[in-house]
């Protein structure tokens, strides 16, 4: 596979940490299949020759189960070049706060999961930026290893995303000293740097959430100043002006359903494209998860070289 | 499917987002106003133009939905939590001013928002009035969006956690007990708002004590209503209903979730599984077979080799494996379900199993 490094390899030293380090969120409506474009975003990087870091947000693994994998906190090799890791909010709020605790020793017995889960629920963007801070540590730091060049985030849907990229700006806000203001302010840059957050918006070719990816859209442009890359997943390959079927044809059904998601397909990408851009990925109708990834991978791949 | 209808007081739609759970909740309410039930089908954030169809656009209050005719009488509510949520705390607060300080504090204004646990709450909160209020033969509750089944059940635990009282004294430097054990946990909590204040600066943590003493006064409240939400759910005259799609992933989520509820004492009545079939695909081999042959007759060759495509890929979804022996085919309305005679086929065909 050919090497097209994307990332520029001297921009994120500037934050003090390891540098070409890049930061790919996926995100959008539930149900859009967002987790298995991730999955498929972080094979595409890897064939290009990175090494990757698939990380999953929640307190459940969606790949551990799918991919037979026993994925937690640290990560597990899925793939050559790709490690599957689940971050949840309370670990990584405990590694945080510990970090800075005068007595490490105490740590277990101070921050329990009554604690952190108090702390969680009390002070969500304290655990957002929790989640933030462990992503960009190895950019901010040089202590901080992390030995991969790509993240792929399957990151929170829509609204829960909108509020951990809010989190920083919120917290720079609240808090006017320490270091939680200064990895703020920092994480706020970097979250809006295109040399190292990419963003990238899954739909599908229905009503709603082409109209929840539009609203996204916006915020994020609003929020960070990048426009995510669109993709419109699950489209079927149909043919141009398919006529319609008699009543009596036994094809009526079919044809009828095949029209209507002909018009469906085209309306959706049509006010998608008004945003920018659209990667089209086809419907796969094979069970088999693998071949599923592959052939979504070979899409990124292939939709990367339209201009 | 009647008996669960008939049996009950209160339905309880759970499963992960993106199964149809909405719909599916309002299809049982319909199936229930068929019967002749006055049922109320509570949802959160639904689909526009469900909510259009419902007639509960911008409206907080249970609504008689328009255009119906059944034996008995079909209502709907949306759930909206930051309303329902500043009404519970001006009920429950001991004076305005106690409540005008939460509502003050920084925190309040992320919490009634994002914090995890507060729409199940509400919800919840919401669920129980109207189960008591007596209007209601039945009410039907659609849990909010959540990526897993199993965080609607989890909700409450991590909203206790907030107004666990020995968290809420801890936070306000009020002591827990006596003796060393106490000093020691005082020292810690010292040293972690020591922390956070050097992590954050004084501000911020200044708005977390204040947080915490303005929930002092209410926190009893919501414990006592986590409470009594749960004796609800655990009442044999609530049943659980779990709504799945037919994918892989979701039908081991779905089983993981029906042995966790099983366990927890909660009464699983009913598993749909929604397959989602497209109308066309319904018919048998020989039908199919038909249908390649009027194609390939007028020369539309892509088109079946498409329909050759999607054939075979419903058909192997059609054998994958699941322990759960009680399918419902329920066909594919157009893109989303709109209207209430959309909904009412659906009632039909969750009937007529």
């Amino acid at each position: 596979m050919q090497a097209t490094s994307t990332a520029a390899p001297d921009q994120s030293s500037r934050y003090g940490g390891q540098r070409g380090h890049r930061i790919v969120f996926v995100t959008g409506k539930g149900g859009v299949g967002k987790s298995v474009v991730a999955a498929a975003t972080a094979l595409q990087f890897a064939r290009r020759g990175h090494n990757v870091l698939l990380a999953e947000m929640g307190s459940r693994s969606f790949y551990g189960p799918l991919l037979g994998l026993p994925v937690d906190i640290e990560p597990v090799a899925w793939q050559q070049n790709i490690g599957i890791a689940r971050w949840d909010v309370e670990s990584t709020l405990r590694e945080y706060i510990s970090h800075y605790l005068p007595i490490k020793g105490l740590t277990d017995r101070l921050l329990g999961n009554t604690m952190m889960k108090a702390l969680v629920a009390a002070a969500p963007s304290l655990s957002e930026l929790a989640m933030l801070g462990k992503l960009t540590a190895p950019m901010r730091h040089t202590w901080y290893k992390r030995d991969v060049d790509v993240v792929v985030v399957d990151a929170y849907a829509t609204g829960q995303f909108m509020a951990m990229l809010r989190a920083p700006r919120g917290m720079a806000q609240t808090a006017s000293s320490g270091p939680m203001y200064k990895h703020s302010s920092i994480m706020a840059k970097m979250l809006a740097d295109p040399q190292v957050c990419e963003y990238r918006l899954v739909t599908l070719a229905e009503e709603m959430p082409v109209t929840e990816a539009c609203e996204m859209a916006q915020q994020l442009q609003a929020e960070v100043g990048i426009s995510p890359r669109l993709y419109c997943n699950r489209l079927l390959e149909l043919p141009a002006n398919i006529p319609a079927a008699d009543r009596h044809d036994p094809a009526h059904d079919f044809v009828t359903q095949m029209r209507r998601i002909d018009r469906l397909q085209m309306t959706s990408l049509s006010r998608l494209e008004e945003l920018g851009p659209v990667q089209r990925l086809p419907m796969v109708t094979r069970l088999d998860t693998t071949y599923l990834l592959e052939q979504l991978a070979d899409a990124l791949e292939a939709g990367e070289g339209a201009p | 499917m009647k008996a669960l209808l008939e049996n009950h007081r209160v339905i309880v739609c759970t499963g992960s987002g993106g199964v149809g759970k909405t719909t599916t909740s309002a299809a049982l309410g319909i199936a229930a106003a068929k019967m002749g039930q006055r049922v109320l089908v509570l949802t959160i954030d639904p689909a526009r133009r469900l909510a259009t169809s419902l007639g509960i656009e911008n409206c907080s209050d249970d609504v008689r939905v328009p255009g119906q005719n059944f034996a008995g009488e079909l209502y709907a509510g949306m759930i909206d939590p930051t309303s329902i949520f500043v009404d519970y705390i001006e009920r429950h607060s001991q004076d305005r001013a106690a409540a005008q300080r939460l509502f003050d504090s920084v925190l309040y204004q992320q919490l009634s928002t994002t914090l995890s646990g507060s729409q199940e709450f509400t919800s919840l909160a919401r669920l129980h009035e109207a189960a008591s209020s007596g209007d209601y033969d039945l009410v039907i509750l659609d849990t909010p969006p959540a990526a897993h089944a199993v965080d609607f059940l989890l909700a409450p635990e991590k909203l206790n956690a907030v107004f666990d009282s020995t968290i809420v004294s801890l936070f306000m430097g009020r002591s827990s007990g006596f003796g060393l054990a106490a000093t020691a946990w005082k020292q810690g909590m010292k040293m972690i708002l020591g922390t956070l204040t050097f992590l954050t600066g004084s501000e911020f943590v200044r708005n977390f004590t204040d947080f915490f003493a303005a929930i002092d006064a209410i926190a009893p409240q919501i414990r006592q209503t986590n409470l009594q939400a749960q004796q609800l759910l655990l009442d044999p005259t609530t049943a659980f209903v779990l709504i799945s799609s037919f994918d892989a992933a979701k039908i081991q989520e779905g089983e993981a979730f029906h042995d966790q509820l099983s366990e927890a004492g909660y009464h699983l009545r009913k598993v749909i599984v929604n397959r989602a079939w497209p109308q066309w695909s319904q018919g048998g081999e020989q039908q199919q077979a038909k249908v390649q042959e009027s194609l390939l007759a007028g020369k539309q060759h892509q088109l079946a080799a498409c329909h050759a495509q999607l054939q075979a890929y419903y058909s192997a979804r059609r054998a994958l494996h699941t322990r759960f022996n009680d399918l419902i085919d329920i066909p594919e309305m157009d893109g989303e379900m709109i209207g209430l005679p959309a909904l009412e086929r659906l009632a039909r065909v969750l009937l007529a199993e």
